[in-house]
């Protein structure tokens, strides 16, 4: 109701200010310029980095100092601690990093993103930076009209940077303009009242706006055009600090356990963070002022100072709050626990991520091998064996499935119920959402994945149906027909255990070897075409019932092997060309 | 004709020829197999179990397929 009701007063509001004030309406417009901007250059980001973001940020988080640098220089680059944050909530979710890594990264971008500051106070107060704007937009329109991907991002970012410039250009003239007409620095408060009052305006600020950027870059444009006082400043940036968390928090309420518990990090960093910065505020200015000086920035480059405190308490934050890393882990993992059902649930697939279709299909792909292990322990049990006897068995399955003929008490339908059913409808449901924002050439992964999905669950409705002669069958007084339900038997246990080699080699090649191997092997199931079915007939070994059965549950075999190669060509094959070799 | 050689090379860049894209990615994949091919038939040799031996044939006469339909 009352989320209802403000959304509206909002809008009134900046309605009110829009036709009130000539000034107010070019700032706001400024900071409208200065967001749109902010989105195209994360746009440009994530068609630019192709992967390549992704894979640093893989690779360089395994200890704390490296996932802080990491995170550092990531997100100083890309300008947008929300893309690092998905891209780190993503490989949480995927466990491709630690939790304790994945702090680090979000500490580092704290500091990270204090670099807008410094672009702000160097180049869009001092410089006419509209004219920099124009090219930016001119040459990136260019750009995105380009075949290749990487153009496209290059186009993209260039047009956010050239949006962010001509966006502090108008704020910079709304204030300038304004300060003819009313001072806002007469409204100044001074003490500690002051700090926790303009604390409050720059978080309000930040949550409306919702990006501490966008908030940063206008308080150092006002202070540049001297519409706030130096030090309401620096509070105003502590505020906007502490405000840039509650977005991040009501972002993760759509996000899994990891989302949730990063955003949580975020939050007790930047509160505490907030907390040294309030109290110690009149040291940190004078410590400012004094590494201003060392550094030579000018006693009344104001904005520069704020740049540099706002850098500085950020690292503060860092110094204080990672010696704590292992207890804050402790206590998220305690926190927010993994409430196991009997259900089996998604467990990789997180709607924060879905934007960023490299990460998107990468969930994707790990929660259908989720599917996959799920499938092939019922599959296993259906055919009357437990996994841990006959994989990585090779040669010797064959007298592990001759052994293994009691019945195992698995109920497929309950099983396809809890363990299968939901999960499978949360994947094709993210799958599909997720397309939205994809390339042709990313359609086409997630089509091939949808399809090795569809392909787990039939497998399992073949199984089934299986299940009924070969129960009967395998403990049969005539041999021959015993022979033949294991010699079945048998060649889908081969199929799942040569999959769970091959899915942990990173050689393609060598992976397609493997997999057109198995689908040569294929033909041997077709026992009308090869014979087999014939002389167990005329030498009278089975009776002409027993071998309609055969005939029949012979094919729903080649039909699960057949869908099993294919899946495992979808997932474990990572080159889309050698893939596409091996799906022919 | 200076202009007609800015004009062909700005087209070179907003044109992308995929018909070459996809034959250099061809070619580039036939060099991989043949790599592969290689590499599993020293394998075969170095290899003393005869299962072993078995089986890395098998991969290498599919690879060889895929090679010689491509």
């Amino acid at each position: 109701m009352f989320k209802r009701a403000i959304y509206p007063l909002f809008l009134l509001a900046i309605t009110y200010l829009l036709f009130s004030s000539n000034d107010a309406k070019t700032i706001i417009a400024g900071i409208a310029i200065f967001l749109i901007g902010m989105v195209f250059m994360e746009d440009g980001f994530k068609l630019f980095s192709g992967g390549v973001l992704e894979k640093a940020l893989q690779v360089s988080t395994n200890s704390l100092p490296k996932a802080i640098g990491t995170g550092f220089l990531a997100t100083s680059i890309v300008q947008s601690s929300s893309l690092i944050s998905i891209i780190i909530i993503s490989f949480l979710s995927a466990e491709l990093i630690s939790l304790s890594g994945a702090i680090g990264v979000v500490f580092g971008s704290n500091i990270g993103t204090t670099t807008t500051a410094w672009i702000v106070s160097t180049f869009g107060v001092k410089i006419k930076v509209a004219q920099f704007a124009m090219p930016m937009l001119i040459f990136g329109v260019i750009f995105r009209f380009n075949a290749s991907k990487t153009y496209q991002g290059l186009g993209n970012v260039l047009v956010g940077l050239g949006f962010v410039f001509l966006g502090i250009s108008f704020m910079k003239d709304g204030f300038e303009a304004l300060k003819s007409g009313l001072d806002l620095a007469q409204f100044s408060i001074e003490g500690y009242l002051g700090v926790l009052v303009y604390v409050l305006i720059g978080a309000v600020a930040t949550i409306i706006i919702q990006s501490s950027s966008a908030t940063m870059a206008l308080i150092i444009t006002a202070l540049a055009t001297n519409q706030i006082l130096y030090f309401n400043a620096l509070e105003l940036a502590i505020g906007a600090n502490i405000g840039t968390t509650v977005t991040a928090v009501l972002g993760s309420l759509a996000s899994n356990l990891n989302g949730k518990r990063l955003a949580v990090a975020h939050l007790i960093f930047n509160m505490v963070t907030g907390f040294i910065a309030i109290i110690f505020i009149y040291q940190l200015a004078d410590l400012v002022t004094f590494l201003a000086l060392k550094v030579g920035i000018a006693d009344d480059d104001y904005a520069m100072q704020l740049a540099l405190f706002h850098t500085i308490f950020n690292i503060i934050g860092v110094l204080v709050v990672a010696p704590f890393t292992s207890k804050l882990v402790k206590f998220l993992e305690n926190f927010f626990v993994d409430k196991r059902t009997d259900i089996s649930r998604a467990k990789y697939l997180d709607n924060v991520v879905i934007e960023v279709p490299e990460v998107a299909i990468l969930a994707l792909k790990k929660e259908i091998v989720h599917l996959y292990d799920n499938a092939s322990e019922v599959l296993s049990h259906a055919l009357s064996l437990h996994r841990h006897t006959y994989i990585g068995m090779g040669d010797e399955i064959s007298t592990v499935v001759k052994s293994s003929v009691k019945k195992i008490d698995t109920n497929i339908d309950e099983f396809y119920e809890t363990k299968i059913k939901s999960l499978y409808g949360d994947i094709m449901n993210y799958a599909t959402l997720s397309q939205e924002n994809m390339s042709v050439e990313e359609k086409s992964k997630i089509y091939s994945l949808k399809l090795a999905c569809r392909d787990i669950v039939q497998t399992i409705k073949d199984v089934k149906e299986l299940q009924k002669n070969m129960n009967k069958f395998i403990k049969s007084k005539n041999q021959n027909i015993k022979d033949e339900y294991n010699y079945l038997r048998e060649n889908i246990a081969k199929t799942l255990d040569e999959i769970h080699t091959l899915r942990n080699n990173k050689d393609d090649l060598e992976v397609l070897a493997r997999i057109k191997v198995l689908q040569d092997s294929l033909s041997e199931l077709d026992m009308i075409k090869n014979g087999r079915i014939d002389s167990l007939i005329r030498e009278n070994k089975i009776e002409s019932k027993m071998a309609t059965s055969l005939i029949n549950d012979s094919a729903f075999v080649y039909n699960i092997s057949k869908k099993l190669i294919y899946i495992a060509t979808i997932l474990w094959i990572e080159d889309r060309q050698i893939q596409e070799l091996g799906e022919e | 004709m200076k202009f007609e050689k800015l004009f062909k090379k700005i087209e070179k860049f907003f044109y992308t020829d995929k018909e070459k894209i996809d034959k250099e990615k061809k070619d580039k994949l036939i060099v991989l197999l043949e790599d592969k091919i290689e590499s599993i038939k020293e394998k075969i040799k170095d290899s003393s179990s005869k299962t072993k031996k078995e089986k890395l044939k098998k991969q290498l006469n599919a690879l060889k397929e895929l090679r010689d339909k491509m």
